[in-house]
């Protein structure tokens, strides 16, 4: 069976730093992958090559068997794969609810005549934006915030809601940029049980997170990246008891 | 706004031309149709700035090409009289392919370097339509060109007056109407695209470009298309505007105009309609309202101290510095703007 996204040998350089060298990683449907590294591993320069954001010097990306479009973010959204930020990007000055609704930007057709003319089909279509939004904010649990403007949410309500955005736009695979960073331990199990949720969907997810212990109860085979090179990849068992991945994270152990 | 309330400017909106023309004089009213342009005008540059973010300081220019195309298909100049209705949408279109021929190399550009390259766009086209007589006199110059048709539907031209069940209708007052016509269809148009997925998609843009090409916007086409939208408008605004004034030359068109323009976006609250429409309003009659600034001198003072079109702007000046002070987010502004400057 071929791998919803199939990344071969990629490598990217800025200047002097090679960034990445052929890293590959491969995401069947509805997994989820985990990807960890120290800090300045390549892990966010890759989910940004992955995503069409930065061009990658060398390597392939197939989706669902097929090339990737490279530097076009908005035609990667469309074939079915959305990100979030390590610092969350949402649009601050408009509502929670509005910033879902541009997440079904992409699967609906309305364009200026349809605003202009108004006529039954784009009436619809704005309804059921509208409706639709306000179930994925219930299914996040923010419902009750519908129409507070995103930038006033507190940190653990922004990461809800930019995932809640990502998943209006119908993704195959999500791909989460440190979903936990600066929570605490029982947001963090939360955040968990939400990602569990994601994946009953059918959605499969990649996942960004230093925390070794918390990835490993979520994800199916964990990816390690050590100064832009892939470490070890295997299930979260193997990782956590592979000698370079313990040493890369925590030093020699001196004798 | 209640139905009683709607009601209400619906009233005033019909007798306004009237009660003009009878207390403050046919001048007044002249004035007030030039604003009506000048409100379309920043409907206009309200969705490249306020909806998309796009600073644009050349907007003028889509207003030059829209009344140029107006002029040059009905005057003399070619011998060509085009008829208004298929005039003012060829306007539209010229001036939306202008408006894209601008959009297309500045896509990467945001802010301050976007506002300089448009206002080159802006002088380009004033240059351009200054020196296309030469070698093919297209354009006519400096001297411009005279003698446009003026705005006719028809049989109907709106530079005579009329008689209506009894009512004797000015050429002033039923111009008054084709361009609150306009203006209506303008705000109508623009509120809807506002509360639209296009709408919305350029607000997104607005706040943060790579987060909505992440969500699967086309940024690019997004972009494009409210520079076309805005131009249309202003290319609309040039064909009335050439066929109301009979003459059209390139001075109309410098970046003095396009700078007012967006003070009028900015001081009403960019965004949002109400203030646009209000801010338009205001600009383009303040100075109009100062002009006896001279008057004022001679009764109050005994002569004539200060050079009255110099005062004139100065106080104008003083105004928009007032205003900017105190509220910098405009005089109706958009819930963004609104919480943007005054942070709790």
């Amino acid at each position: 069976m071929t791998a919803l996204l199939d990344a071969q040998q990629i490598s990217k350089h800025f200047g002097g730093v090679q960034a990445l060298q052929q890293v590959s990683l491969q995401v069947p449907a509805g997994a989820i992958i985990g990807l960890i590294g120290p800090n300045g591993a390549g892990k966010t320069t890759l989910f940004n090559v992955l995503t069409g954001m930065v061009r990658q010097d060398g390597g392939s990306i197939l989706w669902r068997g097929a090339p990737l479009p490279v530097g076009e973010p908005h035609r990667v959204a469309q074939a079915g794969l959305v990100r979030t930020f390590q610092n969350i990007r949402l649009f601050p000055q408009m509502t929670v609810l509005e910033n879902v609704m541009v997440g079904f930007h992409v699967r609906t057709r309305a364009g200026v005549l349809g605003a202009w003319f108004q006529s039954a089909a784009v009436r619809r279509e704005e309804q059921e934006i509208h409706d639709r939004s306000h179930e994925w904010l219930a299914w996040v649990g923010l419902e009750a915030m519908a129409h507070r403007e995103a930038g006033t949410l507190p940190y653990g309500a922004q990461r809800r809601l930019e995932m809640a955005r990502a998943l209006a736009t119908q993704p195959a695979l999500l791909a989460l940029d440190e979903p936990v960073a600066g929570m605490n331990t029982v947001e963090r199990q939360s955040m968990a049980q939400l990602i569990a949720r994601i994946r009953e969907r059918g959605i499969a997810l990649l996942i960004i997170e230093h925390d070794v212990r918390w990835i490993a109860q979520l994800c199916d085979r964990i990816t390690v990246l050590d100064y832009g090179r892939c470490l070890a990849e295997g299930t979260p068992a193997e990782i956590q008891a592979d000698a370079r991945v313990i040493e890369a994270y925590l030093g020699h152990k001196s004798s | 706004m209640t139905l009683a309330g709607r009601w209400l400017v619906a009233v005033l909106l019909v007798s306004c031309p009237f009660v003009v023309e009878m207390w403050l004089g046919r001048g007044w009213l002249r004035i007030l149709d030039f604003a009506l342009l000048s409100v379309l005008l920043a409907l206009g540059l309200n969705i490249v700035v306020g909806y998309a973010g796009l600073l644009d300081l050349g907007f003028i220019a889509f207003f030059g090409v829209g009344a140029y195309v107006y002029a040059l298909l009905g005057s003399p100049q070619f011998g060509w009289h085009w008829p208004l209705w298929l005039v003012l949408p060829l306007g539209a279109m010229v001036a939306a392919s202008f408006g894209v021929a601008l959009g297309w190399p500045t896509l990467g550009l945001r802010g301050d370097y976007l506002a300089i390259v448009t206002m080159g766009f802006g002088e380009i086209i004033r240059i351009f339509l200054n020196n296309l007589n030469a070698p093919v006199n297209i354009t006519n110059g400096p001297q411009g060109i005279t003698l446009i048709d003026p705005l006719h539907l028809g049989h109907w031209s709106f530079s005579r007056a009329h008689t209506i069940l009894g009512w004797q209708v000015s050429s002033l007052t039923g111009t008054y109407f084709l361009f609150l016509g306009f203006v209506l269809a303008a705000v109508l148009l623009s509120g809807r695209l506002e509360h639209s997925r296009i709408g919305r998609a350029w607000m997104a843009i607005r706040e943060d470009e790579l987060a909505a090409a992440s969500m699967g916007l086309d940024t690019r086409r997004l972009k494009l298309l409210a520079f076309a939208m805005g131009a249309c408008f202003g290319g609309v605004s040039g064909g009335l505007f050439a066929g109301f004034q009979g003459f059209v030359s390139p001075e109309s068109f410098t970046l003095q105009e396009s700078v007012m323009i967006l003070c009028m976006v900015v001081l009403g609250g960019m965004g949002n309609l109400r203030g646009v429409v209000v801010g338009a309003l205001l600009l383009a009659l303040l100075p109009e309202l100062l002009r006896p600034v001279g008057h004022w001198q001679v009764r109050w003072l005994g002569q004539v101290w200060l050079d009255p079109a110099a005062l004139r702007l100065f106080l104008f000046g003083v105004a928009l510095v007032i205003l900017m002070r105190w509220r910098p987010e405009g005089l109706f502004p958009s819930r963004a703007r609104a919480r943007e400057w005054h942070r709790p």
